[in-house]
């Protein structure tokens, strides 16, 4: 399902709306620990990037990064955000709270306590837009009556009136991302949007960010765990490990051509919805856990859980390398290909 | 069918008997259970129309009728619980006392929780260095004795009861600092707090719409209990004479007067000290009450 700009990593003479470039994260806990290490994704304009990975390989961190939300006790040690040709790091807290809701916006996970029990669903949007000071009051509520259409609210006089806890999760998260929409932002954050929601809601509500990107030309950074939530709507796809960028590739690349052995395990582990297989224990899973937080050593941070794995993975951490067209994975033996790797270190 | 045929020999009569018995039975009780509520209003009253309720003037003395007790006339005035050492009605003393314990432990409440609150608050939003700071600044403040500072601050102001409200201020405004401190620290991890601020809401709408909200029902809490505990300090500053001066009718300088008598008059401590007890057991109560109903781990998620 991916359409729209895809097998270039980013269209040519046109700048990404967002570029990480080498950013880095250290959690303060007696040690530093690092939670991101040179990380880099790209966000082109009007095209969705999924980042994927299991629980803690630091693709929410990277969300949080973007949006300088991150948790008191972590830093950015290294690397750089670049919204819209702005580095992020060289603004203070007033500039950068400006940009946030106008410029980028985030979606959370749960709906159903990412709005705030006390204020009307109507009141939490109109809140963003005078938080910017647009429009004046009666047409901000104008707006969000637009914007709830839009989302594909029914009946959106009612729910303007409504208290979250009168609203089906569902409603919620078009709630959410009618408030995230609603200052125009060029790039919508959006961390397991759909994790917590029904299959058949999940896919109405991918169904908003396919619609909102092709109308208003927004980009989408789609934070998920879920491959198949990658595939009904990403064009690239970045792949997390232990807090690096394992691999990246447009869309159909990285579902038919995984280079990094961790993304076909990734995709081995998806249950098919009509196979033979009936029985729970013939699902492939990949052994081992991830490493914790500074329990990584030198060496791919893959190897231990790598069935491929020879010593020169136990020694030097691969980079980013070249894997195809647009398509890049930091292993040194990437699956199917089957040549040398590159030495050359590819841009991102 | 056969649940049907079970349950009937449990009779019809006797099931809506209790049921219905139950909930007129509960509401009955649950408006009792707020009786400090009316203790209290009648407190209030007192404490704003001591003249209405008061027999006699607080500091009008009769030489005659000097440590009279409880029910006795003297030249046709009826002094009900009795006079003092100056002839001084207690009754009259009693209930303008109740403006001073209220009033002062209302100031310092408002002046030291407003204060407390809004220092919490600002910590627990701002951890890095500031917060480290007051909350430091805070723990400092607890860890010295209260009668200690008090003695301090009297000795450098000179004793008098707005002294005594600033003493109480000084002293009690880390407590809600505290609460507040860590209320805001929870609210803070509220995922609608965070969303509030990915779309830009900056700090000080933060504060007013969405932390304020969730921190304020505890610091109400907070704020109740503290009122009793002040009327107690107001009455022992005063007791020992750092407080309410001569002739003020404050219950701790009547107490710490009548302790000289009460030997021989008992009235003179007695009354002033059963007000006191009274007041602040009520108020310690609603406290108890308002933690029921607004505590907010015992909030159901909405």
């Amino acid at each position: 399902m991916s359409q729209g700009v895809t097998d270039d990593q980013v269209p040519a003479g046109q700048d990404p709306v967002l570029a990480v470039e080498d950013l880095s994260v250290c959690f303060e806990a007696g040690r530093q620990l690092k939670a991101l290490s040179q990380v880099s994704v790209t966000v082109g304009r009007a095209e969705i990037v999924g980042v994927v990975g299991e629980s803690g390989c630091g693709k929410s961190l990277t969300a949080l990064s973007v949006m300088g939300l991150l948790p008191h006790n972590a830093t950015v040690t290294g690397g750089r955000v670049v919204l819209e040709g702005v580095d992020l790091g060289s603004l203070n807290g007033r500039q950068r709270r400006d940009l946030r809701g106008r410029r980028m916006s985030m979606v959370f996970q749960e709906p159903m306590v990412a709005l705030n029990p006390l204020m009307r669903a109507g009141r939490q949007v109109t809140e963003v837009l005078s938080v910017h000071s647009l429009l004046s009051r009666p047409a901000r509520k104008e707006r969000t009556l637009a914007l709830f259409r839009e989302v594909g609210l029914a009946d959106p006089e009612a729910r303007y009136r409504q208290y979250p806890h009168q609203l089906s999760g569902g409603m919620r998260q078009r709630v959410m991302i009618a408030m995230a929409l609603a200052a125009e932002p060029s790039l919508l954050i959006a961390d397991e949007p759909t994790t917590a929601l029904d299959p058949t809601v999940q896919s109405q509500i991918l169904q908003i960010f396919l619609d909102i990107r092709d109308r208003l030309g927004t980009s989408v950074l789609l934070v998920t765990h879920d491959m198949g939530v990658i595939a009904e709507v990403a064009d690239r796809v970045t792949v997390m490990y232990a807090g690096r960028v394992v691999e990246s590739a447009p869309v159909s690349e990285i579902f038919h051509r995984p280079a990094h052995p961790y993304t076909a395990g990734l995709l081995a582990s998806i249950p098919a919805r009509n196979a033979d297989r009936g029985r729970a224990e013939d699902l492939p899973t990949i052994p081992g856990r991830v490493p914790a937080l500074g329990e990584i050593t030198a060496g791919c941070p893959f190897a231990p859980r790598c069935e491929r794995a020879q010593t020169r993975c136990l020694q030097e951490e691969p980079g980013l390398l070249a894997a195809g067209p647009a398509h890049l994975a930091a292993c040194w033996y990437p699956l199917e290909q089957d040549r040398l790797p590159a030495p050359a270190r590819s841009e991102t | 069918m056969i649940p049907a045929e079970v349950a009937a020999p449990l009779g019809p009569a006797e099931v809506p008997a209790a049921v219905g018995a139950e909930p007129g039975r509960r509401s009955y009780r649950r408006v009792l259970r707020w009786w400090p509520l009316a203790v209290l209003a009648v407190a209030a009253f007192a404490a704003a129309f001591p003249f209405v309720l008061a027999p006699n003037l607080p500091d009008a003395t009769d030489l005659v009728g000097r440590l009279k007790g409880p029910g006795t006339t003297v030249h046709g005035t009826s002094y009900l619980l009795g006079t003092d050492s100056l002839g001084r009605d207690v009754l009259s003393r009693v209930i303008w006392g109740t403006r001073i314990s209220m009033t002062v432990a209302v100031i310092a409440v408002v002046a030291g929780g407003v204060v407390g609150s809004l220092l919490g608050i600002l910590a627990g939003s701002r951890r890095k260095v500031l917060g480290g700071v007051i909350m430091r600044f805070a723990d400092m403040v607890l860890s010295i004795p209260f009668f200690l500072l008090a003695i301090l601050v009297v000795a450098i102001l000179g004793p008098s009861l707005v002294n005594t409200v600033i003493v109480l201020a000084t002293v009690r405004w880390p407590r809600y600092a505290r609460v507040a401190f860590g209320q805001t620290l929870e609210a803070h991890s509220r995922e609608f707090v965070k969303a509030s601020v990915a779309v830009g809401v900056g700090p000080w709408r933060l504060f007013r719409r969405h932390i304020l909200p969730e921190v304020l029902p505890s610091l109400i809490v907070v704020a109740t209990l503290e009122v009793g505990l002040m009327i107690i300090y107001e009455a022992a500053l005063s007791f020992i004479g750092l407080g309410a001066q001569p002739p003020t009718p404050s219950w701790g300088a009547m107490l710490s007067e009548g302790q000289q008598y009460v030997s021989t008059a008992w009235w003179i401590a007695t009354f002033p000290g059963l007000a006191l007890f009274v007041i602040v057991v009520s108020v310690n109560r609603l406290g108890d009450l308002l933690r029921d109903r607004l505590d907010p781990r015992q909030r159901s998620p909405r």
